[in-house]
């Protein structure tokens, strides 16, 4: 349970914020984001990590939820990380984005 | 002069060399320590199932009794029953004493739920011996192995910290990871490895260095202890001191029932486990025990509990994980480097990270090898030594997976009756080691990446095969299936081997894809060369 819950948070939140660094955007949009949009992406990902530090600590102890959260972001960073190596396209998927909007976005910038 | 600058840098280059590969025997070993346990049991498959924990009290119990019958006027006896992390399988007695000639003596046993001791099993080293490995190299006293990789932590942890400060430009690539482009593929290999996993690295370094702080930094103690007769004595006697053991009066008495204690010392703990019990002066008058609770709740190397009065089983007192002074920092530290805490995903990610460790240091043994070699184009001695080290490197990086395999390989294939089987079985490791350094260097480079990576994933993959030749806990036996539990710490071990053998397949493709032609000058900046960018 608390592995399951941690990954849910974790790989939407690490999507989002790989998808907030221009070079990740090149990757799984077609171009750059408007900066606004860039920008949700940050704040989305890092509410994310520090939910995700706050579900760790609550579902274990100080101790053991401290170790799972590093554990958790490594893992989940490394999934983020492949996917936008082998199967970039996959990534906006992680953070449930519809691509119609985003090509639509890309288009405005 | 320019000579002595030669040399210099000849030196430079080799020393830099060593420890990057010393350091990657450590990852590679040290992360394979994780699974000890599990290894043990893997390379002692006649070895009956593990003791299933129904009743706890009855079976402390039964480990209670045989150490009672083996050692009745023992100063103490330990019972541990197993657990995900515990040594043994089994229900594991331990008891110590002082004989008639004043001697110290130990002794341990095995225990099976009836109290049929365990027959041994074939003579191996099993995980505990790759565990040892990481930090005593075998073939050197434990003593010097110490301070070698204390030295190695520290060189380890003076690299990341400043491998962070140097490199700013990491986290701007935290997420970039480029298949297929040559030097610059072996870099972001490295970086990401790196970043990824480095709350881990730097937590593993930099406890791996705490373990050793007694040995490496000896003035420590002997400013605590100036002054006192027997510096040695003074210090073993306070760390290895025996909590309130009274002297014996020698009434014998009939030991209080553990089950009600194990009860209360239960609801006491909560939801962490009763696994271990500990009697002091058992059978005496002056008897006490202690039941204690289990190591998964917090990282630190130590159990809760509460002691009983052995002979009424009257409640004593609670004790606490407490330690005194900074005792509880360090045994923090050395609890997540172990990691005896973990349950099984966490045990996952420990060792996934262990070994992100050791891609972080091959990674960049190999990037630092090349880049050091286009810079010394020209100079056709140095760019000569360069040569050598970058076919060393080979063997060394991928040498060592094969040789590891070929430890489990003996493990199934080595006569059961040969003498000195276990010494055999770590032979192999370094013979294997060793062929593959010399297969690295007679080949060249992209050959011998190729040709190794292959065969490291062959001896992988074909290891649970071996498994199921050679023994009855292969995966159609081990794995769960709807309507049986089966055995998932010896079924890990076997999908483990699958993992790493398709991973080393999946290497040796990606490495053996010649790198696209770049075109903008930032990249080609890393891609100077075809030849050497051909993996």
């Amino acid at each position: 349970m608390t592995w399951v819950v941690a990954f849910l948070i974790a790989i939407p939140g690490f999507a989002a914020l790989s998808l907030s660094m221009s070079k990740c955007q090149r990757q799984v949009f077609d171009g750059p984001i408007p900066k606004a949009r860039s920008m949700q992406y940050r704040w989305v990902g890092a509410f994310a990590v520090l939910t995700l530090a706050i579900w760790c600590v609550i579902a274990e102890n100080w101790s053991i939820g401290l170790v799972v959260f590093f554990g958790v972001c490594t893992i989940a960073a490394l999934i983020i990380i492949f996917t936008l190596s082998l199967r970039p396209k996959v990534v906006r998927y992680y953070c449930w984005i519809p691509s119609e909007r985003d090509r639509t976005a890309s288009t405005q910038v | 002069m320019n000579t002595f600058r030669q040399y210099m840098s000849w030196m430079h280059t080799w020393t830099g060399l060593v420890f990057g590969w010393v350091l990657f025997f450590m990852f590679l070993t040290g992360s394979a320590s994780y699974y000890d346990t599990e290894l043990d049991r893997w390379m002692q498959p006649e070895q009956p199932a593990p003791v299933v924990i129904d009743d706890t009290a009855k079976l402390l119990q039964v480990g209670l009794d045989h150490a009672m019958a083996e050692a009745p006027e023992a100063d103490a006896h330990f019972v541990r029953i197993p657990t995900s992390r515990s040594y043994s399988p089994y229900i594991f007695t331990t008891w110590n004493g002082v004989n008639e000639d004043g001697e110290r003596y130990f002794g341990r046993a095995e225990l099976l739920a009836d109290g049929s001791v365990v027959p041994d099993g074939r003579d191996t080293g099993g995980g505990q011996a790759l565990y040892r490995m990481h930090w005593a190299f075998h073939y050197i006293p434990a003593s010097i192995g110490e301070v070698i990789a204390g030295i190695m932590a520290f060189f380890m942890f003076a690299a990341i910290i400043s491998g962070i400060i140097t490199h700013k430009k990491i986290f701007v690539d935290f997420f970039t990871l480029r298949f297929g482009k040559g030097q610059r593929s072996w870099l972001d290999a490295h970086n990401v490895t790196s970043v990824m996993s480095l709350p881990y690295q730097i937590m593993i370094t930099f406890t791996g260095l705490i373990f050793v702080v007694t040995t490496l930094f000896i003035p420590v103690f002997l400013a605590q202890y100036a002054g006192s007769d027997n510096i040695v004595e003074t210090i073993t006697e306070e760390m290895f001191a025996q909590p309130d053991v009274d002297e014996r009066t020698g009434i014998r008495i009939e030991m209080a029932d553990l089950g009600p204690l194990v009860v209360e010392t239960q609801t006491r703990l909560g939801d962490e486990p009763v696994t271990q019990i500990r009697v002091l002066n058992p059978g005496d008058e002056t008897a006490r025990i202690n039941v204690r609770g289990s190591f998964a709740h917090t990282v630190l190397r130590e159990t809760a509990g509460v002691w009983f009065d052995g002979q009424t089983g009257e409640f004593e007192k609670y004790s606490p994980r407490k330690f005194e002074g900074g005792g509880t920092v360090i045994n923090a530290m050395e609890g997540l480097h172990e990691g005896l805490f973990a349950g099984p995903i966490l045990r996952i990610v420990f060792f996934v990270s262990g070994l992100m460790g050791a891609v972080m240091v091959s990674t960049g043994l190999v990037h630092w090898t090349r880049k050091r070699r286009t810079k010394l184009r020209g100079n056709a001695k140095a760019e000569r030594n360069l040569v050598v080290i970058e076919r060393m490197n080979v063997g060394v990086v991928a040498g060592l997976p094969i040789a590891i395999a070929a430890y489990f390989w003996a493990n199934r294939l080595l006569p059961l009756d040969l003498a000195g089987r276990a010494d055999w079985e770590i032979h192999t490791i370094f013979l294997v080691w060793l062929v593959m350094v010399i297969h690295g260097m007679v080949r060249k480079p992209e050959q011998g990446w190729s040709e190794q990576l292959w065969l490291a994933a062959a001896a992988f993959v074909f290891l649970p095969i071996l498994n199921g030749l050679t023994s009855n806990i292969h995966l159609i036996n081990t794995l769960p299936l709807p309507g049986r539990s089966g055995d998932l710490a010896l079924a890990g071990v076997d999908l483990w081997f699958l993992v790493i053998g398709l991973g080393f397949a999946w290497a040796a493709r990606v490495s053996a894809k010649r790198p696209h032609k770049t075109t903008t000058a930032s990249k080609s900046r890393f891609d100077t060369s075809t030849q050497v960018a051909a993996e």
